[in-house]
């Protein structure tokens, strides 16, 4: 039986770039059905490759398939995005902040994907729970 | 993703129709590179119908918007779309916007008060353009060391010269690294050096070239088994082109435009360039006794040179920049001159020319200063390869010469 309701999408991809695209293809589509605006959805796009091209980076230490959950659920005032994976544990939130004030020649050209997708959301929470990683991300209407 | 390129004679122009993401970034990125290789170092990239961009495609824009500037070329996003433009600021990168064009404006007018001369040179639809350095300059040359005991095979270490390579002296040979003790015998192999830049392949089969650059204090030294030497300045630069109808220049006609722009028979010449091609050989195995076994004899002899010498199949280091050193000069002036040999089949045009390969970087366009252009090939601590630069002009079977795309060469009347 299946007690999820209509506002929310789920679905699992293997750790490889084409399935992870294709899962966020998915879920920008869904969440542009059921109206959410352009700002929340972008907000949304960028949130799940940033994050999830991290994962696919630096969370694992074998180069085995694994699975990764991304789940969205449209509330009342938010947008709710949630990640799952199994490999080590990782939290990119604890990365060093990129100086954005520093001119061009001396910016380092890594570091902005999350720093953009704070930028983009109101709250975004780290926890490792049975061995996996869970990202979620609050974007507000 | 859409990519269209137009080319006008200031600017390209690469217009970008979709998303930047992950995947799509590095189309985005293949097609700026092939942009830049062409020769075209001024890019305006056209983002009005890219509604998405990620960290992936912002890395991208970061990486030529830098490495253009760092050769005084520009690079900028023009029509932004409203969701870049966030992005950009929000990554507190507006500048990839704005300023740029106003760089720009700065640039073009040094460009401008710089006085050079455009010249012929023997390829159609190739352009060079000749600045003048130092008129009255012109590179003593001299030869250290013996070639004699080693072309016939016999290490003769008591024979060498320990060289040391300041700013105004350029040259190659067979030498070492270090200080003339006996334990680096080894170590020798074919070297290169101009503006306190040196490199040397280590003749042990293992490919790997050593380098010293000229920093403060310490001056590069080579212990000089035999080479030719020019010390001086540079009385002129001349600025090379392809041009659009052939793929590529060989180098007897850059070297004989070269002896043009000095107005001379005979001519020193350090060139970087980016390369097409390079066809040459590197010393496998240092001269001695026990290689040549019971025939002692000049080694260049076939077949006895397969054991010395590994040629380049057909293209190495396609794609690459490379600093080459060398001397030119007539036929009936390479009489006089010892090491030259002929660089064409008719034998009119004599040279010697060593090239150490580099990972591809653009070249600044203009009048360019030797130290400020070939120091910056190190800073990728990897030089790919050293090679002796050979015309191997067999009809059908012969792997032709080194050819070169575009590069800067800096050229003075030799002396003895």
């Amino acid at each position: 039986m299946n007690t999820e309701p209509a506002n929310v999408f789920e679905t699992r991809f293997q750790n490889r770039l084409a399935d992870l695209i294709s899962a966020m293809e998915q879920t920008v589509q869904f969440l542009r059905q059921n109206g959410v605006s352009d700002k929340v959805t972008y907000a949304a796009n960028l949130a799940i490759e940033e994050l999830t091209t991290n994962i696919l980076k630096y969370g694992y230490d074998d180069s085995a398939v694994h699975e990764i959950l991304l789940r969205a659920e449209i509330l009342t005032d938010h947008l709710l995005l949630i990640i799952e994976d199994d490999g080590h544990e990782f939290n990119p939130l604890l990365a060093s902040e990129p100086d954005i004030h520093l001119p061009l020649e001396q910016r380092a050209v890594g570091g902005l994907g999350i720093h953009l997708v704070r930028k983009f959301a109101e709250e975004v929470r780290y926890e490792r729970r049975d061995c996996r990683n869970r990202l979620t991300v609050v974007i507000r209407y | 993703m859409e990519i269209t390129h137009s080319t006008g004679a200031e600017l390209s122009e690469i217009k970008l129709k979709g998303r930047m993401d992950a995947v799509w970034s590095d189309h985005v990125a293949r097609a700026l590179a092939e942009c830049v290789r062409s020769g075209q170092h001024a890019i305006a990239l056209d983002m009005a119908e890219v509604d998405y961009i990620s960290s992936a495609g912002i890395r991208i824009l970061v990486l030529y918007s830098r490495q253009l500037k760092s050769i005084q070329g520009r690079f900028t996003v023009i029509n932004a779309s409203i969701n870049v433009k966030k992005v950009l600021e929000l990554a507190g990168l507006k500048a990839l916007l704005h300023t740029e064009t106003v760089k720009l404006a700065a640039t073009a007018a040094t460009t401008a008060e710089t006085t050079s001369r455009k010249v012929t040179i023997a390829q159609d639809g190739a352009t060079a353009e000749v600045f003048d350095l130092d008129p009255t300059a012109a590179l003593r040359v001299d030869w250290p060391g013996k070639p004699t005991p080693w072309l016939e095979g016999r290490r003769d270490p008591s024979t060498c010269s320990l060289v040391e390579f300041p700013l105004n002296v350029m040259g190659l040979g067979l030498g070492a690294f270090g200080s003339g003790d006996s334990s680096d015998a080894e170590r020798f192999g074919e070297f290169l050096a101009a503006a306190g830049s040196t490199v040397c392949q280590p003749a042990d089969g293992s490919n790997k070239p050593d380098y010293m650059l000229l920093q403060g204090a310490l001056t590069p030294t080579i212990k000089v088994a035999y080479g030719m030497l020019g010390r001086g300045g540079f009385a002129r630069l001349l600025r090379f082109d392809k041009g659009a109808q052939y793929p590529s220049l060989p180098l007897s006609v850059i070297a004989k435009a070269c002896l043009d722009a000095v107005q001379s028979d005979a001519a020193g010449i350090v060139m970087v360039a980016e390369t097409a091609t390079l066809v040459g050989a590197t010393l496998q195995k240092t001269p001695s006794e026990q290689t040549t076994g019971s025939k002692p004899g000049n080694i260049f002899t076939f077949p006895g040179i397969r054991d010395w010498l590994s040629f380049t199949a057909e293209t190495a280091f396609a794609n690459s920049i490379c600093l080459t050193v060398g001397f030119a000069a007539s036929k009936a002036r390479a009489s006089q001159l010892r090491l030259l040999k002929p660089l064409v089949a008719s034998g009119e045009l004599c040279g010697h020319f060593h090239a150490a390969a580099f990972p591809y970087r653009p070249l600044r366009k203009g009048k360019v200063d030797l130290r400020e252009t070939a120091q910056p090939l190190f800073e990728s601590e990897h030089v790919l390869g050293v090679l002796h630069l050979l015309n191997d002009w067999r009809e059908a079977t012969g792997a032709g010469e080194s050819r070169f795309l575009r590069g800067a060469c800096w050229c003075s009347p030799l002396t003895t």
